[in-house]
């Protein structure tokens, strides 16, 4: 797959709820962490309707560019947005790193652990 | 905290050193052990896990959601005894191994698990999964007829005992 702007892949524009679960990084795990075990296993959920914090997210996935990666990652951050009459914009799952990850159920290598960064910015509950 | 209504309710727990496990779960923790320490690189392990030198107290959680996991924040080690795994190759590791993955992570001096934790890796996630996996995993899978692991994944899947796979 060529290097795509995860914006193309995914509509965030009209995001007005971000949702987060998280489980920390410190916690080994026999196996890597699936979508659905990070679903079941998370130990922080963050809900936020903050115009500021979701804009400066959505400007980190705007300007991440995401390429095709055959490995699954072991995930650690789940992120959700939603618009105004509450459906799913954009799931993006990251590593413990936030340099790789799903988009839409796809496996992918990001450009930048910008999403990253912009999440722990704005919850630092995130940042371990 | 949790409610207290809502505070798991926990059992009597069986002393081996440092380390505490459920009355109830004792024979499980126990079959394992016996199986894993025919490989003499898990035996010191689980030796240095209820003898530990450095005054840590280790705590066995058992569940049945296949979660095989060790938390250095209140150090915990939760185990499914019946949850093996099937590798990304086909192969097959019982649940036994998997206690003795998580006791790998759990008596490594904290400083370096840490520093490994931080380091990523292409193939095993990060440097720590890279030396539990490639050292003591593999050396006792080999010990014990088991399957060895090139990565971080497997699927599990349920079996009737501890060293079943």
């Amino acid at each position: 797959m060529n290097d795509m702007l995860l914006a193309v892949a995914i509509s965030v524009t009209g995001a007005t709820r971000l949702e987060i679960d998280h489980v920390p990084n410190n916690v080994s795990y026999r196996t890597a962490l699936s979508p659905r075990d990070l679903d079941g296993r998370a130990r922080i959920r963050i809900e936020s309707r903050d115009p500021a914090a979701i804009a400066r997210i959505v400007a980190a996935i705007e300007h991440t560019d995401a390429a095709g990666d055959a490995a699954q990652a072991d995930l650690r951050y789940a992120i959700r947005l939603r618009d105004a009459r509450g459906a799913t914009c954009a799931r993006i799952y990251l590593d413990a790193f936030g340099e790789r990850g799903l988009v839409d159920g796809r496996r992918v290598r990001f450009s930048s652990d910008a999403i990253k960064r912009a999440i722990v910015a704005a919850f630092p509950s995130l940042r371990n | 905290m949790l409610h207290p209504a809502l505070t798991p309710a926990r059992g009597p727990l069986a002393r081996h050193g440092t380390l505490a496990v459920p009355q109830s779960d004792d024979a499980l923790y126990q079959q394992a052990k016996s199986y894993l320490s025919r490989d003499p690189v898990e035996a010191k392990l689980f030796r240095a896990l209820e003898h530990s030198p450095d005054g840590r107290h280790y705590e066995l959680s058992i569940n049945n959601r296949n979660d095989d996991h060790f938390d250095p924040n209140d150090d915990e080690i939760a185990w499914d005894p019946y949850s093996a795994l099937r590798t990304t190759n086909g192969g097959k590791q019982s649940p036994a191994l998997g206690l003795g993955h998580e006791v790998d992570h759990a008596i490594e001096d904290p400083r370096v698990a840490d520093r490994l934790r931080n380091t990523p890796d292409p193939c095993y996630d990060n440097a720590e999964e890279r030396r539990v996996i490639m050292g003591s995993e593999r050396h006792a899978a080999r010990a014990l007829g088991e399957s060895v692991r090139y990565d971080h994944g497997g699927r599990t899947y349920r079996v009737s005992s501890p060293v079943t796979r």
